[in-house]
């Protein structure tokens, strides 16, 4: 009887070391499930990161009394409108800034 | 018109300290910050507590912090000149009458100090530091500790600002990070405007974009003041396990 390996054996062999480096390597892992985005809190219409961009934009312009028109920023006429009225409706705002921003609305600002 | 010019600064380059606990690390997510929060509106007779005469800021930001918390839960304490003066030349090193000594201090030093040796009787237990990077964290620790210590690199355009905002064309030029100097101030309540500061003896607004842009760091204090392990602090949060763990650290 020989001792030489048969075909089969070696086969066999080839499966048992493939099937060893494939344990090594690791099972291949299912791909992630899609991740869902946490749902964005609008403030004023917008995501919050722009309401506050958009406030500073307001704040500056009201010290400055420079333009608040929608035309000179990226922020439509609402957006502008809301934050002024959440400055004027602040207690902490600083007077003269709520005084300025009365007087935006009041001038037909909101319009 | 607002003049800030002649007011004095006094807060040193931040110093980070990889020891220092973090308040994110015990926060959970369930924990949600009001669209408002208002410690402000119960203090009266704000002081400059010195801080027009000397560099000494990081002091009397901790002076008007025990003043909001005393005015929340309890009777409000006024902390004296003199002893604003006292920790300034503890904490900082001046000597009066030597103005080369008055350079101001460093915030982690002063929170360590402050921890150690405490302001006109007032110690707190500890103090983590906030990730001044998430809104959130920074609402939440005005809102649960009764305030928030931060470090601002102030601009020079802030010098005549009634409130603080970014000034168009952003932080260039006047509106150049640091460009007035470092400042320390509490922060003792906010609003969907901005967080609301107390310096020079008085409040003060800032915008979100102001705070996001310009502050470099930012501390949480937890202070016998505001709650003391039996009592809950006004907002009904139960600060006792967070006392144990943060004792549990600094010893």
């Amino acid at each position: 009887m020989s001792l030489r390996p048969t075909r089969n054996t070696i086969t066999a062999m080839r499966h048992h070391v493939l099937l060893l480096a494939f344990i090594l390597a690791g099972c291949p892992k299912p791909a992630p499930p899609p991740v869902t985005p946490a749902p964005t809190e609008l403030v004023c219409g917008v995501e919050e990161a722009d309401h506050d961009e958009a406030v500073d934009h307001v704040v500056t312009a009201l010290q400055d009394q420079t333009l608040l028109d929608p035309w000179v920023t990226k922020y439509t006429r609402p957006v502008i409108v809301c934050v002024v009225q959440e400055i004027v409706s602040d207690t902490n705002s600083a007077p003269v800034l709520v005084g300025r921003a009365q007087a935006w609305l009041t001038a037909g600002g909101n319009q | 018109m607002t003049d800030f010019t002649g007011m004095k600064l006094g807060r040193k380059a931040l110093r980070v300290d990889k020891r220092t606990l973090q308040l994110g690390d015990y926060l959970t997510p369930a924990l949600k910050p009001p669209a408002r929060v208002d410690w402000e509106s119960k203090l009266s007779g704000l002081g400059v507590m010195m801080n027009d005469r000397l560099g000494c800021c990081t002091i009397a930001a901790k002076g008007h912090l025990i003043q909001a918390w005393t005015a929340n839960h309890g009777q409000q304490v006024i902390v004296p000149d003199s002893a604003i003066l006292a920790g300034y030349e503890q904490a900082c090193g001046y000597v009066p009458g030597d103005d080369s000594t008055d350079q101001g201090g460093n915030m982690l030093d002063v929170l360590n100090w402050f921890r150690k040796t405490g302001l006109a009787g007032h110690k707190p237990f500890a103090f983590v530091a906030v990730n001044h990077n998430d809104k959130k964290h920074v609402e939440l620790a005005v809102d649960l500790f009764g305030g928030c210590d931060i470090g601002i690199e102030l601009p020079i355009s802030a010098q005549r600002q009634e409130v603080w905002s970014v000034p168009h064309g952003g932080a260039v030029g006047d509106g150049e990070r640091g460009s007035w100097g470092g400042h320390d101030v509490p922060i003792v309540g906010y609003s969907s405007v901005g967080p609301v500061c107390i310096t020079w003896g008085r409040l003060l607004t800032m915008t979100w974009s102001f705070f996001k842009t310009y502050v470099d760091e930012a501390y949480a204090v937890l202070a016998p003041d505001w709650a003391d392990g039996k009592v809950q602090a006004p907002n009904g949060f139960d600060l006792t396990q967070l006392q144990a763990d943060l004792a549990a650290v600094t010893g």
